[in-house]
C-alpha cells in the first residue's frame, strides 16, 4: 500500500536495448516502467534500481529535456534512458 | 612489386558501343588513392568543362577503394561519380554490398561510362571481356527484379549487379544507383545520368586475385584489431578509464555525454542506425517539420520511439553485413502490411526514418518500411524523396498548392496515405510527382509563389535528417561540401569519434597551434573531413571510423608495400577533397550556388526545446574555415597555392565555355 502523499509515479522508457542490459525480462516496450518512487528520489537511485550497466556513460531526459542524474524527481516524469550516439 | 590496385580502368562507350582499357601508374594512386580520388582525376582529365550531366558526353564511373578486396575490414564501398546533374557540380555516392571487389576481381580498378545507348542496354562485366546487352525487357523493371532476371540470365547468383529502377530510367535528378536489392548510392542523382546513358544495369564477376603486398600483416592488424573491437564496451585502458570518471561527472550534473565509439558499435551492430532515431529526435538532431518544428513539441518521444530501435527491428529475419565488415549494420525484415506483404525488405536506415518521420511528423512504421521499400525497388534518395515529400506538405498548408495541383491529395503532416502516394507520384513522375522528382529546389522554381522559403537544401541537393543547429560542424560540411548537404563527411561529433586528434600528428600540432576554441573545433573537423575523403580513397565505410580505432594507415602501408607516414596520407585526402571542389570551380557551380536554407543555421531561430535560440555565425565559420583549408574568402576557391601544394592545378586548367 502505497501513500500518495508520500510517492510520485514516474514512467522510465529504456532505448537500444538498455532493457535487455539490465536483464528486464518482459519489458513492454509501449508501457515502459511505470514506477513508484519516494518524493524527493533522484535519477541516480532510479537509474541504479533499475540496473542500467555503465548509467554515467547514458543520456537522460525527463519530458524532452536533457538531465544529469543528481535530478530530483517529480510526479507523472516520463524519463528516457539512451545511449549517446552520432553517425548513420 | 606495388600493390593493393590493378593498374587499369575500363571506359565503355555506349554510343560507340566499344570499349578501351587504360593503364594507370603506381604514381597515380599514390597521388590519388582510388575510389572518390581517382574517379575525380580521371573523370576531370577525361571529361570537358561545362558538360551537361545528362549529355552523352559526362562520364560516370564505377569504382572501387584502394583496400577493396584487401583482406581490409570496412573496406567494400562501391563508389559512384560524375557531374551531378542535381547540382550542377562534383556528384558522387557510395553504397555497401559486394560489387566493389568484383570490380577489381574483374581487372578494374574503376569502369567508366560514356555516350549513350540508342536503346536501353546492360552491360556485362568479367576479367578481360566488357559486354553490352539488350536491355529492352529489363526497361520499366524495379531494380529487385533487374538485378534477379540478370543474374537468372547468366545462371550465376554470385554475379554482382548494380541497377537504376524507374526512377533512373525518368531521369529523375533524386534517382540513385542500386546494388544488392536495397543497397544505395543515393545522392547526388547519378541515377539519372545512368539512365541518360539508356544504361540499365551492370552486371559484374571476375575471378583475378586482387595484389596485397604483406597479406600476413594484413591478418596481424585484422585479428588485433577484431580482438579489441569485440571486446565488451566497458575497457579498462587508462584512457578509457578517464574518459568514463568524465563520463560520471557529466552525467551526474547534466552535461551531454558525447557517444563513443563503443557505444556507437553497440548499437548500430543490434539495430543499425535504426537505433539512433529516438536518441535523435530528443537531442534535436532530428530535423522536424520540414526543419521548420520542434521535436519535443511536434514530434515527441512518444511519437520517436514508433520508428526507433526495437520497434524498428521486432520483425528483423536476419542481420547482414557487406564486404569485409565485422560490423552488420544491415538487415532483412519481413513486411507485415502494405502492398510488399509477406515479402522480405531491407530495414529501413535511420535517414529513411527520419525523412518520412519526424520531417514530416509521421510515426506509421508500416508505411515507412513500405515507402522504404518502393523508393529501393526504384531506385531513388529516401533523403530527397522524404524532403520533397516535406516541402510539399508546407506548400499545401500554406495554401500555395492546393488539390487541383495534387491530384486531388489533401497534403497534410504524419497522413500515411497520402505521404504513400505522393511518394509513388515523385517515383512514377506522375502529375505533381513529376515537379517534385527533381528535388525541392527546381519545384520552388517551378511552383513560384514564394514556395521557396520552404525548399530546405544545400546548393541544390536536399538536407539530410542531421541538424546543423545540434552540430553547427554539419552547416560547415552541408554549404561546402563539394557535393553539398551530406552527411556522411564530418562534423564536430564525427571529427570526435573518428579520433583524428589522436592518428594524425600534423592535426595535434595544428589544434595546439590554434588561437581559440572556435578555431581548434574548426581545425579537427577540416582533419575529419580529409579522413573521409582518405577513406574514400580506400573504398571504406565510415561506420568503421566511427566505431573503432580504424588502422587505415597501417592497412595502406601492408596492402601496398608503401611506407607513408599517417600525415602524408591524411593528405591525400586533402587533395581528393580539394580535387572535386576545383571541379565545382570550373564548372561554375561553386559561385552559382553555395547556399544552404536559413532554417538549418537558426535563422530564425527555434523558440523552445534543445535547439532553442540556437543562430550559427555562418559568416565566422566560413572565414576560418576557409583559412584552415586555404580555399579563397568568400568565394571559397581552392587558392592557387593550395592547389600547387597539392599538385593538381594542371588537371583544371581548362574553364567552362
Amino acid at each position: 500500500m502505497t501513500d500518495s502523499k508520500q510517492t510520485i509515479t514516474i514512467k522510465v522508457r529504456l532505448f537500444a536495448g538498455l532493457d535487455q542490459d539490465a536483464n528486464l525480462n518482459g519489458y513492454d516496450r509501449q508501457e515502459g516502467l511505470n514506477l513508484n518512487v519516494p518524493r524527493g528520489t533522484r535519477l541516480k537511485k532510479v537509474v541504479k534500481m533499475i540496473g542500467l550497466p555503465d548509467r554515467h556513460l547514458l543520456a537522460y531526459f525527463i519530458n524532452g529535456e536533457r538531465v544529469g542524474l543528481w535530478r530530483k524527481l517529480e510526479d507523472a516524469d516520463d524519463i528516457s534512458c539512451l545511449k549517446p550516439a552520432a553517425g548513420g | 612489386m606495388p600493390a593493393g590496385f590493378m593498374g587499369k580502368y575500363c571506359v565503355v562507350d555506349l554510343t560507340k558501343g566499344s570499349s578501351e582499357v587504360f593503364e594507370l601508374k603506381e604514381e597515380f594512386y599514390k597521388k590519388y588513392l582510388s575510389g572518390y580520388g581517382l574517379g575525380a582525376a580521371i573523370i576531370a582529365e577525361r571529361q570537358k568543362a561545362g558538360i551537361d550531366p545528362l549529355s552523352p558526353e559526362s562520364h560516370l564511373g564505377f569504382c572501387s577503394g584502394l583496400l577493396t578486396g584487401s583482406g581490409a575490414l570496412f573496406s567494400g564501398r562501391l563508389m559512384v561519380v560524375g557531374k551531378s546533374p542535381l547540382t550542377g557540380g562534383w556528384g558522387d555516392a557510395n553504397a555497401g554490398g559486394f560489387i566493389s571487389r568484383e570490380i577489381k576481381k574483374a581487372g578494374y580498378d574503376a569502369v567508366f561510362f560514356t555516350g549513350a545507348a540508342e536503346s536501353p542496354v546492360w552491360v556485362s562485366i568479367t576479367h578481360d571481356n566488357i559486354e553490352i546487352k539488350n536491355a529492352s525487357e529489363l526497361w520499366g523493371k524495379d531494380t529487385f527484379e533487374t538485378e534477379e532476371i540478370i543474374k537468372s540470365q547468366l545462371s550465376d547468383n554470385r554475379v554482382q549487379v548494380a541497377s537504376i529502377g524507374i526512377s533512373g530510367e525518368r531521369l529523375s535528378l533524386i534517382s540513385g544507383i542500386v546494388t544488392d536489392k536495397g543497397r544505395v548510392a543515393a545522392r547526388s542523382g547519378l541515377g539519372a545520368v545512368m539512365g541518360s546513358k539508356k544504361l540499365k544495369a551492370i552486371a559484374v564477376k571476375g575471378d583475378r586475385t586482387i595484389p596485397v603486398q604483406r597479406p600476413e600483416i594484413v591478418k596481424k592488424i585484422n585479428t588485433r584489431f577484431l580482438k579489441d573491437y569485440r571486446q565488451s564496451r566497458t575497457s579498462h585502458n587508462l584512457i578509457a578509464r578517464f574518459l568514463n570518471f568524465l563520463g560520471y561527472i557529466s552525467s551526474i550534473v547534466g552535461i551531454s555525454v558525447p557517444p563513443r565509439p563503443p557505444t556507437v558499435k553497440e548499437v548500430l551492430s543490434k539495430y543499425g542506425t535504426a537505433g539512433f532515431t529516438a536518441y535523435y529526435s530528443l537531442v534535436g538532431d532530428m530535423p522536424v517539420k520540414n526543419w521548420g518544428g520542434i521535436a519535443a513539441l511536434d514530434y515527441p518521444i512518444g511519437k520517436a520511439e514508433k520508428i526507433s530501435d526495437d520497434n524498428v527491428i521486432k520483425n528483423l529475419k536476419r542481420r547482414y553485413a557487406c564486404q569485409s565488415c565485422p560490423l552488420a549494420c544491415g538487415g532483412i525484415i519481413n513486411i507485415e502490411k502494405g502492398r510488399y506483404q509477406g515479402l522480405e525488405g531491407h530495414k529501413p536506415e535511420y535517414e529513411t526514418l527520419g525523412a518520412f518521420g519526424g520531417l514530416i511528423l509521421h510515426d506509421n512504421l508500416d508505411a515507412i518500411i513500405e515507402i522504404n521499400e518502393m523508393c529501393n525497388r526504384a531506385g531513388i534518395d529516401t533523403v530527397s524523396t522524404g524532403a520533397s515529400v516535406a516541402f510539399a506538405i508546407e506548400c499545401f498548408e500554406n495554401n500555395i498548392i492546393d488539390e487541383s495541383i495534387t491530384g486531388g491529395l489533401k497534403l497534410g503532416w504524419g497522413k500515411s496515405e497520402e505521404i504513400a502516394r505522393l511518394t509513388e507520384m515523385i517515383i512514377k513522375r506522375e502529375g505533381f510527382g513529376d515537379t517534385l522528382a527533381d528535388g525541392v529546389k527546381r519545384a520552388a522554381k517551378k511552383i513560384g509563389q514564394g514556395s521557396e522559403k520552404f525548399a530546405v537544401h544545400a546548393g541544390g541537393q536536399e538536407l539530410p535528417m542531421h541538424d546543423s543547429r545540434y552540430d553547427p560542424g554539419f552547416a560547415v560540411t552541408y554549404k561546402f561540401e563539394p557535393t553539398p548537404g551530406r552527411h556522411t563527411i564530418s562534423s564536430h561529433l564525427y571529427a570526435n569519434l573518428y579520433g583524428v586528434k589522436e592518428k594524425f600528428p600534423e592535426v595535434r600540432r595544428r589544434v595546439k597551434g590554434a588561437g581559440d576554441k572556435e578555431a581548434r573545433k574548426l581545425h579537427l573537423l577540416a582533419a575529419g573531413i580529409f579522413y573521409v575523403q582518405l577513406l574514400n580513397g580506400c573504398g571504406m565505410c565510415i561506420f568503421g571510423a566511427l566505431t573503432s580505432s580504424l588502422p587505415v594507415v597501417e592497412y595502406l602501408n601492408a596492402v601496398t608495400g608503401w611506407d607513408l607516414s599517417a600525415d602524408e596520407y591524411l593528405e591525400i585526402g586533402e587533395r581528393i577533397l580539394n580535387l572535386r571542389k576545383a571541379f565545382n570551380v570550373r564548372e561554375g557551380a561553386i559561385t552559382d550556388d553555395q547556399s544552404i536554407h536559413p532554417r538549418a543555421l537558426g535563422k530564425p531561430p527555434l523558440s523552445k526545446g534543445p535547439l532553442k535560440n540556437v543562430t550559427i555565425d555562418m559568416e565566422t565559420l566560413q572565414k576560418k574555415y576557409f583559412e584552415i583549408v586555404g580555399w579563397d574568402y568568400p568565394g571559397g576557391n581552392p587558392t592557387q597555392a593550395k592547389m600547387k601544394e597539392l599538385n593538381i592545378a594542371s588537371l583544371f586548367r581548362a574553364k567552362p565555355e
